[in-house]
Parts: structure tokens; C-alpha cells; sequence
């Protein structure tokens, strides 16, 4: 009987010294990251003996889970939030705005029809052209440097993933060597370095776990792919850009990389990884594209303004904006050698969508050319089909226009864009370029001119009454739609001065110049008289309108404005281009209630990053609270109280002193049995 | 709940670093005067303000706009009530020719007034701007706007009919210059027949002559008879007078006036010729010698001249010792084409003052819509600082209680009991 009171005060005494233990075990680890609380627990045994103890973590699977989830919903976000927040603020300074410098640069083309023949006043307008650009650059350059550091970083984030999915793993090993065996206790620390790992994991992406076999984890991406799987098999992320190198897009390698890599649906991705990808599909890639979009709208728009005018030197204008012409991306999967370039189509830049395109040489001299979005995917109309023209190009210069290709092309809407093809290496048909003007010409617009006299503020044309008419009618000012038909040097109309004479016919004009005579019925006031006129008349790429009734005998005359250079007509048309519609809206539908303004599409452009990111504040707070929540369940098992931690600290003391004195007790039994024997 | 000793530190530490945002934001907030430091803070407030500033900032062009304009057609005011002047100057001195009594002399010194004032209309007509651009020479504003033609000894016009305009609001442009040819070249010369001798035939001598003499009623009869068709002939716009011998001898001789067929005009015009001058739709014929015979004259194309070369022809008039008929037709051209020419100057004030009346009209709307484009735009972006104050306040006691707290949360531990 005695013996047995030392063996129950002996395992007593042991068994406290363990809770002892797990107690100095949990306080010592209140710090440790990703320490789970444990517990011994004791039965009792046969003999009145305490038993075996056993030693586990306090841990609730479910709201392990859930945390986990939360995790990576908050590091999307979190992710999301910070990045976003630095584009929003450097896009709200006012310093930064875009809009200042369009309005002052327009402010001093108007400042230079005040004195058109001011060469000051025209150096301004060069300044602040060259301004304007420097200003695109300098947004679309912060914009291209947080890509590049979203590059970078994905490129980090996804070797800390794989790293992590490699220890997981490893530690799924080591774990099932251990399982179920009596060293399982005093491998704790095993499983709660795996279970960091995975949570680790869930802060980059987001991933669900499944368990396996002998306590193994496999864990799964959110979208369903396969991380790390039974018996230390796992696999990894890879980044790589097709077509265009500097756009990368996530991987995961299959097999070690001996399968195919699986495409990963980047737009349901979680945690940090996936928050850098929304920021940059969301964020970037638009802002970028609109800023490049506006570039090309204003500079097509001011270069055909300008080509219709007249400059300083008494010459037909030129350019003022340089356009870039872009190399598109071959897709790797192309079986041609062929190479593309893009540009946009003069005149044309207001069909120009602030998207990329996907150019599909869809058939023998006839090509696909598909608006994409954000993240690469053709653009759908209401009804869910793609929406893309099929366009003809023409075989001998591999151009893509609506030009050169008349009529094949008219009244096709091909976004703008004038596409060549490198003919002497057909592409084979299905080949596939991407295209990214937009995006590549924010950075790249230059001045084509910086000398001040070649905008060109005045009309090429003047008209005039004659001075003896006996009528009251006068001539319009008059409207140029193209010169081309111009002898230049000394700038000349297409056949000279021309002349429109009432005759005595009712409501019969004739119309002369050096080469042609037609004469044409209208009743006043006559509109267009040139079209009217016909007889090569129709050709001359100008009109005007003779208002009020001419009498008989009344001539009208119009000549090439030689000399006119306090005329500021075709510049009214330049500052114009501040309140014209030149920034297309949307891909479906090409007509004038899709367009913007300038400043329009530069707010809309600030706002938009401002809603998107004010959506991603909204909900960060809303999973932050979420997390929160699942963290307080988490560790409300899992995590170590230290006033808990206290208590049991003195209670176990307290039953190891007790259990101590009934070992004092017994051998004080067993002296007393001894001295009563002695 | 079971609370763990680490939810309690993040909590508290988590309590005091979005105090510590949250003051940072108020204090910004006050030193900026900014009601929100980012877009996404309120994305609409934000695109409304920078519509509202693109406006100021094209406003304030309009404003200088504005003042470059009412430079130009202030000057243009004074210049042209000069010229108005001088004109009337010149005018007063055709009245003072005509008045009767003048010798020959008188006239040449009258002529030689004239001829001070048309250098002084030259050299006004030919006004440049302060940056050395002809004002009235339309487009072309490097070319003199009236130059001498030796040649022709005329004055002409060397500019076009261009106006150059300027934007001053929204959709409002104002022309900002006038130019020669509506100013000055648009003046009516008066209606006359081309020669005053006429042609004859038959017994009617080459001293006969025709005078316009009421100008109203002879303006009625050419705006009736002449053809404006470029293809007329100078037959379709002559007319004849014919003298008609009596039948019997004693019996009067009597005309007729034909049109430039020999044709009779309908309603015929007949009467008894008796040596008298013929008067006739505001002409006075004075025929010499007998009938029969014809006279014929054409009636001159409507031109126009232009006050410099009225005033060039008056001087070579006044200069040449012409009397009678022949300076009285003479200063009847000058006077007519003074008094249009005046006109023409007044009317171009006339619409000058308009333009002037509207730029100032649309000055004042100008900067009532800067005003309210302002207060809109502070009203939507600007803070309201006893709110950001209050605010700032609000978050610092915040920070201050999470601060407090966590320093009492924290010496609450058991061990030190133990």
C-alpha cells in the first residue's frame, strides 16, 4: 500500500513538473510567432497512479481556416491600398495635373491670335507645347516606374511563395515521420512552423488547405490549382511575358516544369500577389493607356488643325506633334516571321480607343484587329460576342488604313489605327501581334518642330466682295478641309484666283478660275458654292458660302491669303481644339456622344483611379475588421494569456508541492513502519 | 471571450497608430486648407473642382483676352474720330469753294488746305500699331494700307477684307479690327454720266453739253435705266435726245428721248425744243446748234472711290481754273463723296461702339462667372477650418485616451502578485 502511495506521489510529482513545464513552455513562447498554445492532460490509472500525460496544441481548425482566408482578402487589399493610394495622391496634386498644362498651352495659343504675326507670342505656344508633353511624360512616367516596381516585386513575392511552398512541404515530411508517433508531442513546434508557413502563404495568395495522410497538409490555390500536394510533391509560380517581355503574367509550373504551365485566372487572386496584379490591371495599365490615348488625340488633332492653315513663313502648315509609330509583339506561338508596326492614321485619332489591340492576320491580305481590355481579354459587346473589324490589307505596302484601302476599308471602324505589315515575310495566316500604342506613346511624343512660325494661326484662303457689287450679299470667310490640291511656294490655289459672277440668268453664277469655268443655279443664300459649282470645283478641298442676295453683275473673288499674316481663322480652329470631343469613350460605337474632351477624359481619368481606389479603401476596412474578427477566434484558443498562464503557474506548484508531501508522507509512513520494527 | 495576451498588445497598438493617422490627416488637412488630401477621398468632389478650375484658368485668358482687345479697338476709336474729322475738315472746305465769289486764286488756296488734309487722312489711314502692323490693312498687316500709284495718280487699297477676331468668352467672338475696305474703299462715288459732252450727230454741235443738277431725281432714273449685266453694251446704257425739225416752217422744233437704239422710252418724253436748256430726270442739256440732230450720252457703271482719291480729284479740280457747270460738277462729285465717305467712317464707329458695348458687357459677365466658378470650386475642395480644427482636436483626444489606456492596460498582469 505504501508502495504504491510512492508510486503515486512519484508519477504526481512527475506528472506536475510536465504541466509545470507546459505552462513555462506557453509563457516562454507568448511571443513566439505562430506559437499555439498547448496543454497536458492526465488520466487517472488503474492503480489510483496519474497516467501518461499528453501534451497537445489548443487549436481550432475552422477558425484557422477562416483566418487564413481573411488573411489573404486583407493582404489583397492592404496591398491593393498602398500602392493605389501613391498613384491617387501624385494624380490629385495639382501640380501634377495634366489639365493645367492643356489649359495653359491652349491659353497661349490664344494668346498668340491676339498678335498672330507676334513671333513671341508664338514661341510661348512651342514652350508650352514642349510643356505639355514633358508634363504626359512626367505622369506617364510615374506610372511606368510603378510598374516596374510592381515587377519587381512580383518577381519577390512569388520566390517568397515558392520558398514557402517548398518548406511546406518539406515540413509535410518531416511531420509524417512523426505522426502518430510518441515523439508527435515533442514535435509541436513542427506542425506550428508549418501552419506560420501556410499562413504565410495566405498573406501572399490565397490558398485553401485539405488534410492528408499522417497529418500532412496539401494545399490548393484559392482557383483551385494544386500548391503542394501528397508525399513532397509541390509546385511552383513562374512569371513570364507573351508577347510583350515587360508584361509579365503568373505561372504555375507543373510536374517541375516539365508539363505545360498552368494559366493562373489572375483576376480571383488574393493576398499581396494578387493585389499587385489587380493594382497594375486596374490602376496602371488604364492610366497609362488614357494617358497615351490623350497624347495621340490632341497631337493628331492639332497636326491636321495645323496642316490646314497657313504659317508664319506664308507656307502650308506641317506638323506640330511628332506621332510615334510602335512595334507591335508577336505572339511566341506565331509560325510567321513577320513583323507589324502601328501608328495612327492621320486624321483619325479620335477613333483611337484607350485600350490595346490584338492584330489577327485572320486570312490572306486580311487581318482581325481586336480591342482588348486591362487584362488582355477581347472586349465583348451587350450580346457577349467579341467585338473586332475585319479590314483588308493592302498587299503591296502591308498597310492597314482606311486610305490606301478605299474602298475596301470605308466606313470601317478600325480604332484609328494604321497598321503595317511586313509583307516581304508574310505572317502565316492566325499569327497574332499585340499592339500597345497607346501605352507606348505616352512616353514617347515628341515636338516634330520647335520653330515658333511653323503653327500655322492663319487661313490659307481669303475671299472678297468686289468692291463695286450693287447687292447685299457678301462672301464667307470661307472653310478649308484639305489643301492638298495647294501649289505651295509661294503658296497658290489648286489654278489660281478664283472668281463667282452673277449673271443675268436668275439664280445662274459662273464660276472661273485659270484652268476651269462651270456656272451652277442656286436661289441665296448659297451654301458650299464650290461643291455646287461642280467642274473640278468640287475637288479644291475648301468651300464658302455667299450670304445674302447678290445682284446682277456682283463677283466675289477668292485667292491664296498671300501675306495675311494678322489672320488668326485656322487658329480659332486650334484653340477649339481645347473644347472639341477628341477622346474616344468606348470600344462599341464610334459616334460623337462617345467622345470627350481633353480635360474631360484627364478628370475622368483622376477620378476613376480615385473611385477604384476609394472602392479598395472601403473594403480593406471592411476585411481588416473581417481579419480582425477571425484573429480574436483564432487566438481566443490558440493564443497564450498570461494571467492564465499565472494561475496554473501557482496551481501546478501548488499540486507538485502537494504531491511532493505525500511523498514526504509516505516516507514518513514507511519510518514510522521501520522504527516500529526496529 | 478569451482574450490572448498578444490580442491585447495588437489591439492597443493598432487603437494608437490610427490615432496617430488620424491626427496626422486633421493636421494636414488644417495647414493645406485642403478638405480632402487625395481623389479617392470623395472622387465626384474632385472632378467637379477641376471642371470648375479648367473654367477659371480659361477664364483668366479671356481676361487677358479681353484687355488686348479693348487696346486695339480703343485705338482704332480715336483714330477713326480723326479721320471723321478731318474728312468733315475737308468737306466744310468744298462748301466754302462752291460758295460763289471765289477767284481763282482762292480756289488754288483752298486747294492747297485740301491737299494738308489729305496728307494728314494718308498718314492716319495708314495707322500702325505700337508693334509696327498696318490696323487697316485686313490680314496682310505687314502691307501699307493705302499707297500712291504714280501711274494712275490714284490712291489704292493694298489690303484685303480680312477681320481679325478674338475669342472672349465661350462661343463669343469679337471681330477686333476693321479694315480698309469696309472703313474707307465701300463709299458710293456719285451717279453721273460718263462724258458731259456727250456725242452728237446731225446739226447739234460738239459745245452742247449735260450737267447732273438734282442729284435725287437723276439717282432714281439711273437706278431704273442702267444695266448692271457685265455683258451690257454701251448702247444699253446710252440714251439720246433728239431734236425734231417743225413740220412746217414756223412750227417749233421739239425732242425726244430715246433710249441708245434711237428707240423712244416708254412713256415717251417729248416737249418743244426752244434754245433753253432741256431739263430732264435732274440733267440740264444745254444743246447748241439746230435740228435735227442727236445727243447722246451713257450713263456711268455705280463704283466706288475712296475719300483719299475724292479729295486727290476735288484738289487737280480746283487747280485747274474750271467755272461754271464744270466746277460746279466738280464740287459736286467732292461734296457727295465727302459726305458718304463720313458716313462710312461713322458707321464703322457705329459698330465699333457695339462691339465695345458687348466686350464690356461680356467683361462684366466674365467675372461674375470667375466669382461663382470660385466659390463653387472652394466650396467643393476647400476646408471649412473651425471643422478641420474641431476635427483635429477630436482625433488628438482620441489618441491621447488609446495612449492612457494602453499604459494602465499594461501594468495589469498577475505576476505581479506572485
Amino acid at each position: 500500500m505504501s508502495f504504491s502511495l510512492y508510486d503515486i506521489a512519484n508519477a504526481g510529482v512527475r506528472a506536475n513538473s510536465e504541466l509545470l513545464q507546459t505552462t513555462s513552455k506557453n509563457i516562454a513562447n507568448v511571443n513566439t510567432e505562430g506559437y499555439v498554445r498547448e496543454r497536458t492532460e492526465f488520466t487517472t490509472m488503474i492503480d489510483n497512479q496519474v497516467g501518461r500525460g499528453e501534451t497537445y496544441r489548443l487549436l481550432n481548425e475552422f477558425a484557422q481556416k477562416q483566418l487564413n482566408r481573411d488573411t489573404s482578402n486583407k493582404a489583397f487589399f492592404d496591398q491593393f491600398v498602398t500602392e493605389a493610394s501613391r498613384v491617387d495622391s501624385l494624380f490629385s496634386e495639382e501640380s501634377n495635373s495634366l489639365s493645367t498644362s492643356i489649359n495653359s498651352f491652349f491659353n497661349n495659343v490664344q494668346e498668340s491670335l491676339n498678335q498672330p504675326s507676334s513671333r513671341v507670342a508664338r514661341s510661348l505656344v512651342m514652350t508650352d507645347a514642349q510643356n505639355l508633353i514633358d508634363q504626359m511624360d512626367r505622369l506617364s512616367s510615374i506610372v511606368v516606374d510603378q510598374k516596374a516596381v510592381v515587377n519587381e516585386q512580383l518577381e519577390i513575392f512569388s520566390d517568397e511563395a515558392n520558398n514557402l511552398i517548398q518548406n511546406i512541404s518539406d515540413l509535410n515530411t518531416k511531420i509524417a515521420a512523426v505522426h502518430g508517433t510518441d515523439r508527435e508531442s515533442v514535435s509541436s513546434g513542427l506542425y506550428n512552423e508549418r501552419d506560420k508557413a501556410i499562413r504565410d502563404l495566405s498573406e501572399l495568395i490565397d490558398i485553401e488547405t485539405l488534410d492528408g495522410n499522417n497529418g500532412e497538409k496539401q494545399v490548393y490555390l484559392g482557383s483551385g490549382q494544386a500548391l503542394v500536394m501528397q508525399s513532397g510533391t509541390f509546385n511552383l509560380f513562374s512569371f513570364s511575358g507573351d508577347p510583350d517581355p515587360n508584361f509579365k503574367e503568373l505561372k504555375l509550373d507543373v510536374n517541375g516544369g516539365k508539363a505545360v504551365p498552368l494559366e493562373v485566372d489572375v483576376s480571383k487572386l488574393k493576398g499581396k500577389i494578387g493585389g499587385l496584379l489587380a493594382f497594375r490591371d486596374d490602376i496602371l495599365v488604364p492610366a497609362q493607356n488614357q494617358l497615351g490615348q490623350m497624347g495621340l488625340a490632341l497631337a493628331d488633332a492639332f497636326n491636321q488643325q495645323n496642316r490646314l492653315g497657313m504659317d508664319a513663313n506664308g507656307e502650308i502648315g506641317g506638323d506640330i506633334f511628332a506621332i510615334p509609330t510602335v512595334d507591335a509583339f508577336a505572339y511566341q506561338a506565331n509560325t510567321g516571321n513577320s513583323s507589324m508596326t502601328a501608328t495612327v492614321e492621320p486624321g483619325q485619332g479620335s477613333n483611337l480607343p484607350a485600350s490595346d489591340f490584338i492584330v489577327k492576320y485572320s486570312d490572306t491580305n486580311e487581318v482581325e484587329i481586336y480591342p482588348v481590355d486591362n487584362k488582355g481579354e477581347t472586349i465583348k459587346d451587350a450580346n457577349g460576342d467579341d467585338i473586332f473589324t475585319t479590314a483588308v490589307v493592302d498587299p503591296a505596302t502591308g498597310k492597314v488604313n482606311l486610305v490606301d484601302n478605299s474602298p475596301a476599308n470605308d466606313g470601317l471602324d478600325l480604332f484609328g489605327l494604321e497598321i503595317t505589315l511586313d509583307m516581304t515575310n508574310p505572317p502565316s495566316v492566325d499569327d497574332q501581334f499585340m499592339v500597345k500604342l497607346n501605352s507606348q506613346a505616352s512616353t514617347s511624343l515628341e515636338l516634330a518642330t520647335n520653330r515658333p512660325e511653323d503653327i500655322a494661326l492663319a487661313s490659307p484662303i481669303r475671299t472678297a466682295n468686289d468692291i463695286n457689287n450693287t447687292g447685299t450679299a457678301s462672301i464667307s470667310a470661307g472653310t478649308v478641309l484639305d489643301v492638298g490640291a495647294f501649289s505651295t511656294d509661294p503658296i497658290n490655289l489648286p489654278n489660281g484666283e478664283i472668281t463667282v459672277q452673277k449673271t443675268a440668268e436668275p439664280n445662274v453664277y459662273t464660276v472661273t478660275d485659270g484652268v476651269n469655268t462651270s456656272s451652277f443655279t442656286g436661289t441665296p443664300p448659297l451654301n458650299n458654292v464650290l461643291q455646287a459649282a461642280g467642274g473640278g470645283f468640287q475637288d479644291y478641298g475648301f468651300d464658302f458660302n455667299i450670304e445674302g442676295t447678290p445682284a446682277l453683275g456682283d463677283t466675289f473673288t477668292i485667292e491664296a491669303n498671300e501675306g495675311g499674316f494678322d489672320d488668326n481663322r485656322n487658329g480659332q480652329f486650334l484653340a477649339d481644339i481645347q473644347n472639341d470631343n477628341i477622346v474616344r469613350q468606348n470600344v462599341s460605337g464610334n459616334s460623337t456622344n462617345n467622345h470627350k474632351t481633353l480635360n474631360q477624359a484627364y478628370t475622368g481619368l483622376v477620378s476613376d483611379i480615385g473611385v477604384v481606389t476609394s472602392q479598395a479603401q472601403t473594403s480593406q476596412q471592411a476585411f481588416t475588421a473581417l481579419a480582425e474578427q477571425s484573429e480574436a477566434w483564432y487566438e481566443s484558443l490558440s493564443g497564450v494569456n498570461l494571467d492564465e498562464e499565472a494561475a496554473n503557474l501557482l496551481r501546478f506548484q501548488q499540486s507538485y508541492a502537494a504531491s511532493a508531501q505525500v511523498l514526504a508522507t509516505a516516507r514518513s509512513i514507511f519510518d514510522t513502519l521501520l522504527n516500529s520494527a526496529r | 471571450m478569451r482574450l490572448s495576451n498578444n490580442l491585447m498588445y495588437q489591439n492597443s497598438v493598432n487603437k494608437i497608430l490610427e490615432g496617430q493617422q488620424g491626427v496626422a490627416n486633421a493636421q494636414e488637412r488644417v495647414t493645406t486648407g485642403k478638405k480632402y488630401l487625395s481623389t479617392s477621398e470623395s472622387p465626384s468632389a474632385y472632378s467637379q473642382a477641376a471642371l470648375y478650375t479648367n473654367k477659371i484658368q480659361t477664364n483668366e485668358q479671356y481676361t487677358k483676352n479681353i484687355n488686348q482687345l479693348n487696346g486695339r479697338l480703343e485705338t482704332e476709336e480715336s483714330i477713326l474720330q480723326s479721320i471723321n474729322t478731318t474728312i468733315q475738315a475737308a468737306q466744310e472746305l468744298a462748301i466754302r469753294a462752291g460758295s460763289g465769289a471765289m477767284s481763282d486764286d482762292d480756289l488754288k488756296s483752298i486747294a492747297g488746305e485740301l491737299s494738308e488734309l489729305q496728307k494728314s487722312l494718308v498718314s492716319l489711314m495708314n495707322s500702325q500699331s505700337e508693334d509696327g502692323k498696318y490696323i487697316f490693312s485686313g490680314y496682310q498687316d505687314t502691307t501699307q494700307t493705302y499707297s500712291f500709284n504714280s501711274n494712275t495718280g490714284q490712291y489704292d487699297y493694298q489690303g484685303d477684307q480680312g477681320q481679325h477676331s478674338v475669342t472672349i468668352a465661350q462661343g463669343v467672338n469679337v471681330k477686333s479690327s476693321d479694315n480698309g475696305f469696309s472703313a474707307f474703299e465701300n463709299v458710293n462715288a456719285r451717279l453721273n454720266v460718263v462724258d458731259n459732252e456727250g456725242t452728237v450727230t446731225g446739226s447739234i454741235t460738239a459745245q452742247s453739253t449735260v450737267y447732273v443738277k438734282n442729284q435725287a431725281d437723276f439717282d432714281k432714273f439711273h437706278k431704273a435705266n442702267f444695266d448692271l449685266d457685265p455683258t451690257a453694251t454701251a448702247a444699253d446704257n446710252s440714251f439720246q435726245v433728239e431734236l425734231v425739225a417743225g413740220v412746217n416752217p414756223g412750227d417749233p422744233d421739239t425732242y425726244v428721248i430715246n433710249d441708245g437704239y434711237g428707240n423712244p422710252i416708254t412713256p415717251a418724253v417729248t416737249g418743244e425744243f426752244t434754245g433753253e436748256p432741256i431739263e430732264y430726270a435732274g440733267m440740264e442739256f444745254k444743246l447748241e446748234g439746230t435740228a435735227p440732230g442727236t445727243f447722246e450720252f451713257e450713263l456711268e457703271a455705280p463704283h466706288k472711290e475712296n475719300v483719299l482719291n475724292t479729295m486727290q480729284n476735288l484738289i487737280t479740280s480746283l487747280n485747274s481754273s474750271l467755272e461754271g457747270d464744270e466746277l460746279h460738277d466738280a464740287l459736286a462729285d467732292g461734296l457727295e463723296q465727302l459726305q458718304s465717305a463720313s458716313e462710312q467712317v461713322v458707321f464703322t464707329q457705329a459698330s465699333l461702339g457695339a462691339r465695345m458695348n458687348l466686350v464690356e458687357s461680356v467683361t462684366d459677365s466674365n467675372s461674375a462667372i470667375d466669382i461663382n466658378n470660385k466659390s463653387s470650386k472652394s466650396n467643393l475642395v476647400e476646408v471649412d477650418m473651425a471643422e478641420a480644427i474641431s476635427d483635429l482636436t477630436r482625433h488628438e483626444t482620441a489618441l491621447q485616451a488609446s495612449q492612457a489606456t494602453f499604459g494602465r492596460l499594461a501594468n495589469l498582469t498577475l505576476f505581479d502578485y506572485l
